[in-house]
């Protein structure tokens, strides 16, 4: 018996999306389908949890928790709900290493504060180790295709991510916390230090969509191994046909980081799909 | 300086910008630049910054600005319709142009090199407007009238956020000197559009009305999520489509009653939709001869737009009746015996009515191509396909074309929505960057009689046109000043 069917089995993977209905902004939906889909092609039992205004987040209720980035107001909407409900339950979830994505403006809501340049700071939850500062609306937004090398990538696994980024704020991550990459392509956090994103225990914060996961099957299958892992004590996840997705991922490559050594060969369809 | 030296220096400004404007033009039409509808304008404003408003103000009729996410252009080609059967002679950006210099190039073909505009006493300017370009063609036109059909997420890149266009927007109403006179009119149903004729008794507001139409819930990505009064939470009683509907929030705002309503919706394939117009003046039943529900909204802004000019009901109705569409948007072709409708979608809500539209003629089995563009004109970002409902099209698809710059992103997209997978094994799948390439392919696919929904982006759909005009299986769309726009991608 593998591995697989024995998680299968018994286990159902929780996926919490924070705010789902309000943080919407860059198609972060495709997140979620990409982290859905990819588990029910293994048969593995998923549930994606919506994790609104008024809910709170359990200690070991969720095997994975995905935020994403949402117009000004509607953030500023739910800033009261994030510090009184959901603040301790996704402190106490990062700390007890639950794999978390958290992507533009909801990366910058886990740092320490974002300083808007006209007005007061705004604090942040203080959970990943960093702050942003938005320089004002003079100086250029930070937008367009962002390649990263992935520092954290798992052995053998490509270190490629591709994605896109469109952000004003620049964010500078502290001594105590780690950049998800090294820019090979794009602005990242700053545009300055050649970073982008920060990685605390199984916790993602990145600028990146596009959406991300979609065009990175080998990010998303990380965060779907922690999480598995998680409910079922271990995972090995099988192999997916994933020419599309590398296919996607390779146009990028090609267009901003050609020397890079290239991720798969060029690809066909999957059969049964293509004639 | 004396008033007379000003206008007399400020009319030779323009001229000679006018003059250097038209040789812009003739030279790119010359080296085979495109129809230069935007050259020109670009010349003219660096030139001279003030022939915008020079020019624009001596329109005896005065402007009428059209502007919103989708149907800017369909709406302001319906209201020239209008107006032309009211009367009116209409300056119109008709090729869809509608950035500050598309505008300029407009008025520069009715412009003399002594700076005046050569036009006669019933023109009235209809100008088609981007949104970013709304703040300065409004504070430089002294536009009469802003026709503003929806705010949707449309090129983040490029605009920003929904809520930093309407707050952009208000700034620039603010701005306006006291004597600028100024109507709003705006869609009831868009929670966003329609605050912004708070507290202006003037504005007209037009709205569907039907229960039979549209869903219990916005589409998934919304924009409009919080009342525009209070900040509290927005609930629907019926979404018509996207975030458009009767809404209404727990403090008692609420959608504000129209003053033009469309009502008893009936649709009727791709040859468009039946539905009764209600006004002051009594109501009608209008067929309006192109599909989905969106250009219903864009008929009755055009009618809300003529009633606040003052136009009889009688002729606006029968310019609807007569309306064939614009180029690019449900535009029908006939190649070797097939039917090609081309759809022209470029974000979420668009491209879910697109994808609603071919399913909602009812069978399955349909023969599709989607093209996905990321020029400048498209967006560079093509994160929206996520947002999309391509899920719309699981089981209903036979042959499946994926193509356009960014084919790879859009064929993990309809991978993801279990579209590739629900094609029968008699069906095809295919991918290709090559659109021209990918068009022939799809056309010789689909059965002789049969029809092909391509389904484009913005340069997409300039690049089949402009192909198939090439190849003679369409005819040229030409504009007022015989322009070919086919050859133009504007921005």
């Amino acid at each position: 018996m593998t591995l697989r069917s024995t998680a299968s089995a018994r286990a159902k993977v929780r996926i919490g999306h924070l705010y789902g209905d309000l943080l919407n902004l860059y198609a972060d939906r495709g997140n979620i389908l990409v982290l859905t889909r990819r588990c029910e092609w293994r048969h593995i039992a998923v549930e994606v949890v919506s994790i609104g205004m008024g809910d709170r987040i359990g200690s070991g209720e969720f095997d994975l928790l995905f935020m994403g980035g949402g117009q000004d107001g509607d953030q500023q909407f739910l800033g009261d709900d994030l510090f009184r409900v959901k603040a301790d339950g996704l402190r106490g979830a990062v700390n007890d290493g639950v794999p978390v994505l958290a992507v533009c403006g909801s990366y910058q809501l886990l740092g320490h504060y974002y300083d808007p340049g006209t007005g007061p700071r705004l604090a942040g939850l203080g959970i990943f180790d960093m702050h942003t500062v938005h320089p004002g609306r003079s100086v250029r937004r930070c937008i367009g295709d962002v390649v990263v090398d992935w520092i954290g990538a798992p052995f053998r696994s490509p270190r490629s991510v591709v994605g896109f980024e469109n952000h004003g704020g620049r964010t500078f991550i502290g001594s105590g916390a780690r950049a998800f990459g090294r820019v090979v392509s794009g602005n990242g956090n700053n545009g300055e230090d050649g970073t982008e994103g920060v990685v605390q225990a199984n916790a993602i914060g990145t600028y990146l969509h596009g959406s991300l996961l979609p065009k990175n099957p080998h990010l998303a299958d990380y965060l779907i191994g922690k999480a598995v892992t998680r409910r079922t004590g271990s995972a090995r996840l099988e192999p997916l046909d994933d020419h599309l997705e590398w296919q996607a991922h390779q146009t990028i490559l090609d267009r901003h980081a050609s020397h890079l050594a290239p991720v798969a060969g060029r690809v066909k369809l999957p059969r049964g799909s293509a004639r | 300086m004396d008033g007379l030296a000003s206008v007399s220096s400020r009319k030779w400004r323009t001229g000679l910008a006018v003059a250097m404007g038209r040789m812009a033009g003739w030279v790119s039409r010359a080296v085979g630049r495109g129809g230069g509808t935007a050259l020109p304008g670009l010349v003219v404003d660096r030139l001279d910054p003030g022939a915008l408003a020079h020019l624009s103000r001596q329109l005896p009729g005065g402007v009428v600005m059209v502007t919103g996410t989708n149907g800017k252009t369909t709406t302001s080609h319906l209201i020239r319709a209008m107006l032309e059967a009211s009367g009116w002679v209409p300056i119109h950006n008709a090729s869809g142009s509608n950035l500050t210099r598309g505008i300029l190039a407009t008025l520069l073909r009715h412009a003399s090199v002594t700076g005046s505009l050569d036009v006669p006493e019933n023109a009235i300017g209809v100008f088609e407007t981007d949104e970013a370009a709304v703040p300065r063609v409004l504070r430089d036109s002294r536009a009469r009238l802003l026709v503003v059909t929806n705010l949707f997420r449309d090129q983040l890149d490029r605009y920003g956020e929904v809520n930093a266009i309407a707050q952009q927007w208000r700034d620039a109403f603010a701005a306006l000197p006291g004597s600028h006179d100024l109507r709003l009119v705006l869609n009831a149903d868009d929670p966003t559009v329609s605050a912004l004729g708070r507290g202006l008794a003037t504005t007209i507001r037009f709205g569907i009305d039907d229960p039979e139409i549209g869903r219990d819930a916005p589409d998934h990505a919304s924009d409009a999520n919080l009342c525009p009064d209070c900040g509290s939470r927005l609930q629907y009683r019926r979404v018509t489509y996207g975030h458009l509907g009767a809404y209404f929030c727990d403090k008692g705002h609420a959608r504000p009653t129209p003053d033009v309503v469309a009502d008893v919706l009936e649709t009727n394939g791709w040859d468009g939709t039946a539905f009764t117009l209600k006004t002051s003046g009594g109501a009608r039943r209008i067929s309006l001869p192109v599909p989905g529900t969106y250009n219903v909204y864009n008929a009755i802004a055009g009618v809300a737009a003529c009633a606040a000019l003052g136009c009889d009901l009688e002729p606006v109705a029968s310019a609807i009746a007569n309306f064939h569409g614009v180029f690019g948007r449900f535009e029908r072709f006939t190649i070797d015996g097939r039917r090609l409708v081309m759809v022209l979608a470029k974000n979420p809500v668009g491209m879910n009515e697109a994808l609603r539209t071919v399913v909602g003629r009812g069978g399955s089995g349909h023969y599709v191509l989607v093209a996905l563009n990321d020029h400048d004109a498209d967006g560079r970002d093509v994160s929206w396909i996520w947002d999309a409902d391509f899920e719309i099209l699981a089981g209903q698809v036979t042959q499946l074309t994926i193509s356009g710059h960014r084919a790879d992103d859009l064929a993990v997209r309809l991978k993801y929505a279990g579209v590739i997978g629900s094609i029968p094994s008699s069906g095809t799948a295919t991918v290709s960057a090559d659109l021209t390439g990918a068009l022939d392919g799809a056309v010789a696919g689909t059965p002789v009689g049969g029809t092909l929904v391509a389904i484009v982006t913005y340069t997409s759909m300039l690049e089949i046109r402009s192909s198939l005009v090439r190849r003679g299986h369409a005819k040229a769309y030409w504009d007022d000043a015989g322009v070919n726009t086919t050859a133009v991608v504007p921005r």
